[in-house]
């Protein structure tokens, strides 16, 4: 430090000497908190849809990643994000890094994730609303307490787990992806499964292969572990590919009988099967048949009434939209809370698309107070009177 | 029984463990590696923050250019040509997004569109740390800078209160290093005068 500024004592003219080693920001406290961390990604996330959006003038993107879905808990719920979800340590998880041995975190809410050994995980994002991370190598077990704030969604190359309580375990080797269900149920929605989905519950396990991966039938199925394929029972049919968004391949609820341990199937999954049986043939009448059976048939609260609801809306938001509108209508109260967001955004268009725009524009301000900065404000936008 | 979590391996968010070098993270965001987007945001988030804080002295603000910062990045990896070269090149977008939230801020202002004092001057940043002799300092230095330019404001704060050196003050405000100097000495003779005069207008 020169002589000048050794006389000069204070901070700011020390900076103002010698800004290489001594700048004024040594002097500052940003603030800067976790929390901010994952709102602030979502904004990023919200800007870059926006542009992507007026780029491409509304057209679907054809999503590499996978989304499962839970049927646990099935109440609609809508968040504010909040808090981020601790470590009963009281730290912010950001690695879980089993390099060296099984690791277990224990989560404030009672939740718990264990690692094997040679597995990593990173959190992308830990808000009130949801608890977002990736599977970058290995296995994890997941045990998520029931009856919380928050989705959970694991990514995980080729396919996407997202669970409200539940016991589930995930396994990931390239060009593959194996998920079983110790707890509640699941929906896995992978663009090489039959259908593109397929529903488990407690006991099943399903194995997701990349399509580069598969026979050369170019077809790819789903394979079961061993001891979980009921004999005799077909693989539903692939059906064409089309360019859809992850949340329309969500909507589309399919069970596959070859991942389920037993060999009587529910009614309902039943209609599933017929839907997508039907479509995989154009017949849009009789899927749309198919999925009115579900919403006649579920009770309530099941979440199955949601995905129905989804899919016959999207079958039939041109040519019906009144149709649509009140399926989705009828189906909010037990709407996955995965699907919520969407949902409404399609119900809105659905009744702005058969003239009563005041429904529409109420439920666009509805959406605007419950999703601040949603993916879909954009869309629902429009239907706001001028 | 599994031992309990270790804090080795919950580290907090600004020391994210990895093996994957911003030069790989910006080919695989270039790939469409939709992990290595929000990797590379969670690296560098904290480093543009604070840049963006202190050069707009409003925490509102910050967040807008940080999150207009990195969804411009993220849109445009592949104009990126050295790799490694990541963090200049993100510190030069934040600051023309700062500068393009400033020129707005500071017209808004002048038709009394937007109102309140900014919230994170470099005295209120330095209030929990700093002695008040030296919050009594920087709230002098606060007041010049309000009334400079933004180009010589940003290329001062990027010089002195980050202590980038010359070369990387010019590259980050897209100006000859030539005009950064000029910059910087102007918007040092208006402090030093100012802090000579005893802080008094």
């Amino acid at each position: 430090m020169s002589a000048r500024a050794n006389e000069r004592s204070s901070p700011v003219q020390r900076a103002l000497d010698a800004p290489d080693t001594a700048p004024l920001g040594r002097l500052l406290d940003d603030g800067f908190s976790e929390e901010q961390v994952p709102r602030l990604w979502r904004g990023v996330e919200q800007r870059a849809l926006r542009g992507s959006f007026a780029r491409r003038h509304g057209a679907a993107l054809l999503a590499a990643a996978v989304l499962l879905l839970v049927l646990g808990a099935g109440a609609l719920r809508f968040f504010d994000a909040g808090a981020p979800l601790m470590l009963s340590s009281g730290d912010a998880p950001a690695v879980l890094d089993a390099t060296r041995g099984r690791v277990e975190s224990r989560f404030a809410d009672g939740s718990r994730i264990e690692l094997g050994a040679g597995s990593r995980m990173e959190v992308l994002r830990n808000d009130g609303r949801s608890f977002v991370s990736v599977l970058q190598r290995g296995e994890g077990w997941f045990e998520v307490e029931p009856g919380g704030p928050r989705r959970w969604v694991v990514h995980a190359g080729i396919a996407n787990v997202e669970v409200i309580g539940t016991r589930f375990h995930v396994a990931r080797a390239p060009g593959r992806v194996e998920v079983s269900v110790t707890r509640g149920a699941v929906m896995v929605l992978a663009e090489s499964l039959p259908g593109g989905a397929a529903r488990l519950s407690a006991g099943d396990t399903i194995v997701v292969s990349a399509p580069n991966a598969t026979e050369a039938s170019g077809s790819p199925q789903p394979k079961a572990a061993s001891g979980t394929s009921p004999a005799g029972v077909p693989p539903a049919p692939a059906l064409a590919a089309s360019a859809r968004l992850p949340m329309d391949s969500a909507a589309r609820a399919a069970a596959t009988n070859a991942v389920r341990a037993e060999p009587a199937s529910d009614a309902i999954d039943e209609l599933f099967r017929e839907a997508d049986r039907a479509r995989s043939r154009s017949d849009t009448a009789a899927a749309v048949a198919a999925y009115e059976a579900v919403l006649a048939r579920a009770q309530a609260r099941d979440p199955r009434r949601g995905l129905a609801a989804m899919s016959l809306a999207r079958l039939t938001l041109r040519g019906d939209p009144a149709r649509a509108a009140s399926a989705l209508d009828e189906s909010m109260p037990g709407m996955p809370s995965a699907l919520a967001e969407d949902a409404l955004a399609r119900q809105i268009e659905a009744e702005g698309r058969s003239g009563r725009l005041d429904e529409a524009a109420r439920l666009a301000r509805l959406y605007l107070s419950r999703f601040p900065g949603g993916r879909r404000e954009a869309d629902v936008r429009r239907w706001l009177p001028p | 029984m599994l031992p309990a979590p270790d804090r080795a391996t919950t580290p907090r968010a600004e020391h994210i463990e990895s093996h994957v070098s911003d030069a790989e993270l910006v080919q695989r965001i270039v790939g469409g590696d939709q992990w290595a987007k929000e990797a590379l945001y969670r690296r560098h988030v904290r480093s543009v923050w604070s840049t963006a804080l202190r050069l707009l002295g409003s925490r509102a603000d910050a967040e807008d250019v940080v999150q207009d910062t990195f969804a411009e990045a993220l849109r445009d990896a592949h104009r990126l040509k050295k790799l490694e070269a990541l963090r200049p090149w993100l510190l030069r977008i934040a600051v023309h997004q700062a500068h393009r939230r400033f020129r707005r801020t500071r017209l808004l202002r002048r038709f009394g569109l937007v109102e309140g004092a900014d919230d994170a001057t470099l005295a209120a940043l330095a209030e929990s740390v700093a002695s008040p002799e030296t919050c009594a300092e920087l709230e002098r230095v606060d007041r010049v800078l309000k009334t400079l330019p933004a180009g010589e404001r940003f290329a001062w704060i990027l010089r002195h209160v980050d202590g980038l050196s010359l070369e990387e003050v010019a590259y980050s405000c897209d100006c000859s290093l030539a005009t950064a100097k000029r910059r910087i000495a102007r918007a040092t003779r208006s402090v030093e005068a100012h802090l000579a005069s005893g802080g008094l207008p």
